[in-house]
This record gives structure tokens, C-alpha cells and sequence, in this order.
């Protein structure tokens, strides 16, 4: 890493792409590529015949402007107009045909480049959304904005304007090289010949630009990064005068952005060169041998000038083919940043065939070991410094339906997992998970939300009404069935908001305290009626007001499901009928809290210094 | 639709070209001469379509562009900046008649130099947005903040902030080394300032344990910290030049009952020396505290010692008892 970037510091992923990786990704973005057409293939068919036409028709006209100068005025001289009025309404009714068929293209190839798009949005939206709570601890919203917007509006770029290019390209290519080897197939072939340079040219400009490319796509997401960052942070950028430092260091990122692209043109612009090199240098050598053949009499000149016309229009595809190639490596980058996005495996499968539930509650963990696999963003080699580490080396524990027990233990000491476990947003490593006798792995997704719930006591409000927050526990719910939810866990408030539970969380008005937010999301739980919440306790504190209100609430909430709370600051503890403690995974006590308190032990400790910091 | 207009022209010469030819007003090389002049100018017209579409797209982003551009910063520089006689650089905070809006209605308030004292009010007092105003990331709408007897809006900004620092509820970390996320503003920070400050806020053990120190990459994209942890952090970033001002926005709110003992054990020795406003919710910083002051209402409603006021404000006992916590 360079000096001017000391600031990043030193993390996990820093390495560069290594060939084999780029390989796996240029593979991993054409089965992407693969996956978003395929719906389209009857669409695309389409596209492509109606270019065909578009060419043929294009090229029928010039045939029919011949005809008219050189059969129809003739024979208009000859008083016989009808043949140059019938050239000439031809050649109306072919520009009419091509402009229709070129609005069709334009239409056809639109809907399905924008269809490609949404679908690939759609994609990666809802896969993030799945992702493990892990992945986007490391991967930035900042980089994912980066993915949905400027990855995609490369991609974009290339439907848009590549394709089209491409194709008539292609289809000119073609025609010409046809008509090339009618009128000569020895200065044709010597014309193939130059196709070698060309190929050999093209591998080195789609090795070199993909490099290229790659260093823009990640240094336009760093700029996206920096921006979100120094945005969601600007108190503290403006209260410790950080303004400077962040300018030069945008100006850093900026620019290095700015020279990924450099980098890119420049590849673009030899490669452009050398193509147009290897055509003049063919066009000289058919001239030279085209001329040697004139003077022994095997070819005819007007045949050789044909052909040295032909040969011009033969290298202006190859420019729009390069172009293409360029706009193609460009998206194809960015396809791969999408694709290894894409690719983040899921972490807990759905069954095939899930088991029924008739949740009562009882949860059971069976001999489980779990530890977190290694890093996720990084789509390359996982690093060396990044060991797995066993969060739970072995844990048996028998949770019966309607307890409540608290966690509680120092940060890494398991809670976290726990709970994680069984709301299955990861599965163990060995052993089982149960919920009243079934294996997490075999229910199915929707049973196991509906009969259980984790709230966290950080909660995030969506914009919408009060009402709208809380019927996010279960949408079909009564205007009544929200009010009683609210009503069951003392929410008061509400009822002092400006318009009441119809009052936008988003409006300044209706902005909620955090003691307040929490009301909200238990009332969420009331209404969604789980046989099993796991509760993570709020990390930061509330005022004590607020902590009375949450904690009576909580003792609602819970009164008759089984509960699982992870214990932050131990002052839900109090009406947990069960504490375990919890040290590097494993359980150390195991008691009522009046118990425990008696011992000596962990817990009392604790609970003695969170005591003293009420006093 | 830009295609059909040069083909229809063609179309046009060629009906005419051909009548001029059969009439002999026209050769036919002229005829040829004009078509071809006319096939040269199909893709200019196409592309002519193509950047009337691009510039609609580039106007309507412009308009974006300036609408952000076009907003006024409304905290600047005054003209004429003012500083405090050397006598007077003690960081000393006089809140005089404050209102902000319709929260703040009327505050007065001093914190002596080398004093600590705690603000403490229900959720939604202003609190936080009382302890903004002394940084001056927000300003008053009527009366007047004063640290070291010079109105905060006739400080150069640079000059303020230096000398008050702020640390807020939330710690926020950028995707950055800790050296550069201590070192915030001052990016030239010597390694022994920040280990200092580090040392300070009692953090000093946890980054030496990281696995490149100082250049551990923290924040989002790198090494994942506990809230006592970032906490500290945040504290560090506050100390660090040792400014004589600390307003802290409730230092203890983001940690479990592992951690507070440890930060609160850093607090007491930030606190040392310095003039400092601190937001309360719990006794246990109220007690890091010479003085209390109850916001309620928009104004300070009552001042003294933590064991003065829980004996006589019921405002404080409803807010700091911690009796019906424990039921």
C-alpha cells in the first residue's frame, strides 16, 4: 500500500486479484450473464432478426437507387416512367421500413436490457437482504449503493449502446468478407491473415482493460464509501474539524479513481491504434500483391479497386467492434463485483421437504458446537489471519415452553450465538437445534418466524405511521387488534403524537425516543403472538423513566412464551425465571437469580456492580 | 424517428435528380455526386437525436447538481474573529438567556473552569441540543453562549472547536485505522499523542492487543469493536491535544455491565482538569460530577449536588431513582 493511503490502515482482504481468482470471476459473471438472458431468449431472437432486416433493408436501398440512374432514367428518356416512379417509391418504402425496423429494435432491445436490469436489481437486493447479519457488518452499505448504482449503470452503458454496435458489426463483417472472397479468394485470404495480429491484440486488450476496469469499480465504490461515511458521521466531522482531512482525502480517492479510468482509456486507445495499424498494413499488402496479381494478368483492376473499397468498410466495424469490447469489459467488471455479491452463499437452506409445526415452545439444543466461518466479503483466497474460531465448543441445554432465561457473560462469550442459533440465522456446525422436538433444518422458513421472534431493544422504525411499525408484526392485522397491541405494552404516547398512531415516525413531530422505539417493537411482538422471542437487551441505556415502562412491558410481553434474553446490562435480568452464565461458549452457572445471587460467584459479582451504578 | 428525415430527403433528390436527368436540366454524375453528399450527413442528424436525449439527461442533473450547491452554509466565520485574553483562556461555559426554537426557552447556566457538571432531563429536554450549542454545531435563535467570555459566534470555528470537544452518544467510526480515527481532525498527530490519549481514555490495552496496533483498520470495513471499546475510542478522540472543554453526550450509554467500570475509570481521569459538561441518564455518572443541573421545561429548573437535589427535587428523584427499576 502506498504512503497517501497509511489512513485505511491494514485489514483482512487487502490482497490483490491473483489470476486464478480473476479467472473465477470473469467465469462467475458469465453464468450470471447466462442466467439473466435465458428469460429473454425468444426476445433477443427477435431483436436479432429484426437487425438482420434492418441491415438487408438498409443495404436494398443503394441497390435501388443503381437501378433508378441507371434502368430507370433511360427508360423515363425513353417515355416509360413507370420503372424509375416504382425505384423511387422502393426506395421510400425501404427508409420507411428501416426507421420502423429501427424503432422496433430500439424498443425491443430496450425492454429487455431494462428487464435485465430490474431483474438484477431485484437479485442482489433481495440477496443482500438475506445475507448473514456477518456480511454486513464488513461490507459497507456504501459499497453495496456502489453495486446497485454506478456496477449497474455500467452494465447499463453496455446494453444500451453495446449491443446494438455489436450486432451490425457482426452482421457487416460478415457480408463483407463473403463478398470479399467472391471477388478475390487469394487477397482474401491474405486479409484473414491479418485476423491473427487482431485476435492476439484482443486477448491482450480484454486481459490488460478487465485489470483496469476492476481497479475503477473498486475505487469508485471507495469514493461511494468515503462519501456515506464522512455524510453519517458529520457531527463528528464537523465538531473535531475533520473537513480538511476529508477533502484531501476524496481528492485522494478521487483521483485514483480518475487514473483507474486513465489507465482504462489508454488501454483502449492502443488497442484502438494498433487495430487500425493492422488495417493499413493489410490494406498495403493487398495493394502490393493485388497490384503483382494485375500485372500477371490474374486479376481484373476494376476487381482489385472494388476490393480495396470493400476493405475500407471491412475495418470501420472493427472500430465499433472495439468499442464494444471496451464497454463490454467495463460491465463485465462490474458484473463480477454484482456476481460475488450474488454468489455469498446463504448461510441456512430452506428444507425440501419442511416438517409441520405446532409451536408450543420448548427449545433444545443438542450437543451443538458452532464456530463462524471464515471471512464472506472477500471473493478471494480466505485470508490466513482469519482463523475459525469456535464460539460454542459443545452446548446441551433444555429451554421448556414459557421460560424465560437470561444470558449473560462478557462479549464473545456466546450470547450472541446463542440466540443467533435459534432464530437459525446460522446453523451449528454439529448437532441440533430443536423446537418442540423438530430440527430447525427441517422446518420451514415462514413456520419458524411465525413461532419465533427476535427483537432487538435497538430497534429500527421504517417510515410509515406508528401503526404501519407495529403491523409490521403481522400485516393482516385490525386497526383495533394495533391499538390493543400498543394498549397491552403501556404505550401511552401514542396517544400524545400529533395524529396518533397515523403519525409518520419520519416527521419531525413524530420522532420517537429510544424508550419509546422499544414500546413500538414490543408492541410489534404482542401482535405477532410468537411462541418463542429472543430478546437482545438494548447495549445502550435508557433513562430510568423509559427503563420502568420497557421493563413493564417486557413482563407482559413475555409472561407465557418461552424467552431467551441476552443480557447487556443485566436490567431485564430481574424477571428472567432462569440465568445462565456464560464463559468462551460454555455455561459456568446455571440457576434462578435468587440462587445465584446466594453463590459467589460470576453473577452476583456483576449484578453487585450494576446495582452500585443505579445508586 | 431522426432516421426517416435524411432517408425521406433522399427520397426527395432522387424523385427530383431523376426528372432533372430524364429532362436533361441534371448529369447523372451530379445526380450520384448529390446522393452520396446526402449519405454522409445520415449519422450527424442520428447522432444529433442521440445528444438532444443526452442533454436533457445532463440539464435535469445539473439542476440536482445546484440545488446542493446552492445552499448556504449557515454556520461561518465571523468577520471580524475574536479571541479571549490570555487571562481568560480557562474554558469557562456561560449559557446567557438561551432559546433554540421552542426546546430551549430561557437557559442560564455557567460551568467554572475545571468544574464538572452533569445535565440531566427527561428524553426529548434538549439536552443534546443544549450541549451542541457550546461547540457551536448549532446556533441559538435568542441569547447568547459565551466560553471564556467570548460569544462562541465571534470565535473563528477552527479556534472554537479546538478548544471544545465534543463527544457524542453514538460513536461513530470511519473505515480507517485507529490512528486516524483517534487523530480525527488533527491528522499530523504524533504517534506518543495519540498512544497518550489513547492511555487517557483507557484504551491503550485493547489497541495494543489489535493485530497491526495502530494501523488496524476499524469501522465497518475492518475489525469489528465492542461498544466499551468504541466508546473509549471516542473518548480518546476528545482528549487528544488536550483542549480544555469537554461537553460529553451521556459517555456511558453504549455499554454492558463488563465494560462500564473500565470507562468510567477512564472518565474519572479525562475529567480531571478540565471544564466539562457532561449528559446524564444514570446515577453512576451523575455521581463523575462536582454539579447537576435539571433541564425541564426549556430551562434549568434546579442546580446543586446529586444528594442535595434527591432530596429535595422530585423532577430528579422521577428521573434518577433507581428504586422502581428493581421490582
Amino acid at each position: 500500500m502506498s504512503a497517501d493511503l497509511e489512513w485505511q490502515g491494514v485489514g483482512d482482504d487487502d490482497q490483490e486479484v491473483t489470476r486464478a481468482a480473476g479467472l473465477r470471476l470473469a467465469r462467475s459473471a458469465r453464468r450470471l450473464v447466462g442466467s439473466l438472458l435465458r428469460p429473454h431468449r425468444g426476445g433477443v431472437a427477435l431483436a436479432l432478426l429484426i437487425l438482420v432486416l434492418e441491415n438487408a433493408v438498409m443495404l436494398t436501398g443503394p441497390l435501388l437507387v443503381a437501378l433508378a440512374i441507371d434502368t430507370g432514367v433511360p427508360a423515363a428518356l425513353d417515355g416509360r416512367p413507370g420503372e424509375l416512379a416504382w425505384a423511387i417509391v422502393g426506395y421510400a418504402a425501404c427508409g420507411l421500413a428501416s426507421a420502423g425496423l429501427r424503432a422496433g429494435f430500439l424498443l425491443l432491445s430496450g425492454r429487455i436490457g431494462q428487464d435485465v436490469l430490474l431483474e438484477l436489481r431485484r437479485r442482489v437486493f433481495t440477496h443482500a437482504q438475506r445475507l448473514a447479519l456477518e456480511w454486513h457488518e464488513s461490507y459497507t452499505s456504501g459499497r453495496l449503493i456502489s453495486r446497485l448504482t454506478s456496477d449497474l449503470e455500467s452494465i447499463d452503458d453496455l446494453l444500451e449502446t453495446g449491443l446494438d454496435g455489436l450486432l451490425g458489426a457482426l452482421l457487416s463483417l460478415g457480408g463483407i468478407t463473403v463478398l470479399l472472397l467472391v471477388i478475390d479468394p487469394v487477397l482474401a485470404g491474405v486479409v484473414l491473415a491479418g485476423f491473427v495480429p487482431l485476435v492476439l491484440l484482443t486477448r491482450w486488450f480484454q486481459r490488460s482493460s478487465r485489470a483496469s476496469y476492476r481497479l475503477t469499480r473498486t475505487w469508485v465504490a471507495r469514493v461511494i464509501v468515503h462519501f456515506v461515511e464522512s455524510m453519517n458521521g458529520i457531527r463528528a466531522v464537523q465538531a473535531y474539524r475533520r473537513e480538511a482531512r476529508n477533502e484531501s482525502i476524496m481528492d485522494q480517492l478521487n483521483g485514483r479513481y480518475r487514473d483507474a479510468n486513465a489507465a482504462a482509456l489508454l488501454t483502449l486507445s492502443w488497442f484502438v491504434a494498433s487495430v487500425r495499424a493492422v488495417g493499413n498494413v493489410t490494406l498495403a499488402l493487398v495493394l502490393l500483391i493485388g497490384a503483382l496479381r494485375v500485372t500477371d494478368g490474374a486479376l481484373e483492376l476494376g476487381a482489385l479497386t472494388a476490393f480495396l473499397l470493400y476493405l475500407r468498410r471491412f475495418y470501420d466495424p472493427l472500430d465499433q467492434l472495439a468499442q464494444f469490447l471496451n464497454a463490454y469489459q467495463s460491465a463485465a467488471a462490474a458484473l463480477e463485483k454484482l456476481a460475488s455479491v450474488l454468489d455469498t452463499p446463504e448461510t441456512v437452506p430452506e428444507p425440501e421437504h419442511p416438517q409441520p409445526l405446532r409451536a408450543r415452545g420448548e427449545l433444545e439444543f443438542d450437543e451443538v458446537t458452532f464456530a463462524y466461518p471464515r471471512r464472506w466479503s472477500s471473493p478471494q483466497a480466505p485470508s490466513p489471519r482469519a482463523p475459525e474460531r469456535p464460539v460454542l465448543p459443545e452446548l446441551s441445554l433444555h429451554v421448556p415452553a414459557g421460560q424465560t432465561v437470561a444470558l449473560v457473560g462478557a462479549t464473545g462469550a456466546g450470547k450472541t450465538t446463542i440466540a443467533k442459533l435459534a432464530a437459525r440465522f446460522h446453523d451449528p456446525t454439529s448437532g441440533r437445534v430443536l423446537l418442540d422436538g423438530v430440527d430447525l433444518r427441517s422446518l420451514a422458513d415462514d413456520d419458524l418466524r411465525r413461532a419465533l421472534v427476535m427483537v432487538t431493544q435497538d430497534p429500527f422504525l421504517f417510515s410509515g405511521s406508528v401503526a404501519d411499525n407495529v403491523a409490521l408484526g403481522r400485516p393482516s392485522a385490525t386497526r383495533a387488534e394495533i391499538e390493543a397491541a400498543l394498549a397491552a405494552v403501556g404505550a401511552e404516547f401514542v396517544q400524545d403524537l400529533p395524529e396518533g398512531v397515523d403519525t409518520d415516525v419520519r416527521k419531525r413531530s413524530g420522532r420517537l425516543s429510544a424508550g419509546q422505539r422499544q414500546l413500538v417493537s414490543l408492541a410489534r411482538v404482542v401482535l405477532a403472538d410468537p411462541a418463542v422471542v429472543l430478546l437482545d437487551e438494548a447495549t445502550s441505556s435508557l433513562d430510568i423513566p423509559s427503563e420502568r415502562a420497557v421493563q413493564a412491558a417486557l413482563e407482559t410481553v413475555l409472561a407465557d412464551r418461552t424467552a431467551l434474553i441476552i443480557a447487556h446490562r443485566l436490567s431485564t435480568v430481574a424477571i428472567a425465571d432462569r440465568v445462565l452464565v456464560l464463559e468462551r461458549g460454555r455455561i459456568v452457572q446455571d440457576g434462578t437469580p435468587r440462587e445465584l445471587l446466594a453463590t459467589d460467584g460470576d453473577f452476583a459479582r456483576l449484578h453487585a456492580a450494576w446495582e452500585s451504578s443505579l445508586r | 424517428m431522426l432516421v426517416l428525415l435524411p432517408e425521406a430527403a433522399i427520397t426527395v433528390i432522387l424523385a427530383l435528380g431523376t426528372y432533372g436527368v430524364s429532362t436533361g436540366v441534371l448529369t447523372v454524375g451530379t445526380l450520384v455526386a448529390a446522393v452520396t453528399i446526402m449519405t454522409y450527413l445520415y449519422w450527424p442528424i442520428a447522432s444529433l437525436g442521440w445528444l438532444l436525449t443526452e442533454a436533457g439527461n445532463a440539464g435535469a442533473a445539473s439542476r440536482r447538481f445546484w440545488e446542493v450547491m446552492d445552499v448556504e452554509p449557515a454556520i461561518t466565520d465571523p468577520e471580524v474573529p475574536e479571541s479571549p485574553a490570555d487571562g481568560d483562556r480557562r474554558g469557562r461555559i456561560e449559557f446567557r438567556d438561551v432559546h433554540v426554537g421552542t426546546v430551549l426557552r430561557g437557559v442560564d447556566l455557567t460551568v467554572e473552569p475545571g468544574e464538572t457538571l452533569a445535565l440531566v432531563g427527561a428524553t426529548g429536554a434538549g439536552k443534546t441540543l443544549l450541549t451542541s450549542l457550546v461547540g457551536r454545531l448549532v446556533d441559538v435563535t435568542d441569547g447568547s453562549v459565551l466560553v471564556d467570555g467570548v460569544d462562541v459566534r465571534r470565535w473563528r470555528l477552527a479556534d472554537l472547536r479546538r478548544v471544545v470537544a465534543t463527544a457524542f452518544e453514538e460513536p461513530v467510526l470511519i473505515s480507517a485505522s485507529v490512528r486516524e480515527n483517534v487523530a480525527l481532525g488533527v491528522p499530523d498527530a504524533p504517534d506518543d499523542a495519540v498512544w497518550e490519549a489513547l492511555e487517557v481514555a483507557g484504551a491503550r490495552g485493547f489497541v495494543e492487543a489489535l493485530p497491526w496496533g495502530l494501523d488496524t483498520r476499524i469501522g465497518e470495513q475492518g475489525m469489528s469493536l465492542s461498544g466499551g471499546q468504541r466508546q473509549r475510542l471516542a473518548l480518546a478522540r476528545a482528549v487528544i491535544g488536550r483542549p480544555p472543554v469537554l461537553v460529553l453526550d451521556d459517555p456511558l450509554s453504549a455499554l454492558d455491565v463488563h465494560t462500564e467500570a473500565e470507562v468510567e475509570a477512564a472518565l474519572r481521569r479525562v475529567l480531571g482538569g478540565v471544564t466539562a459538561l457532561v449528559v446524564a441518564h444514570r446515577p453512576s455518572t451523575v455521581q463523575l460530577a462536582d454539579r447537576v443541573a435539571v433541564l425541564a421545561d426549556g430551562r434549568i429548573t434546579a442546580l446543586g449536588r446529586h444528594t442535595e437535589l434527591l432530596a429535595q427535587d422530585a423532577t430528579y428523584r422521577d428521573l434518577l431513582s433507581a428504586e422502581l427499576v428493581r421490582s
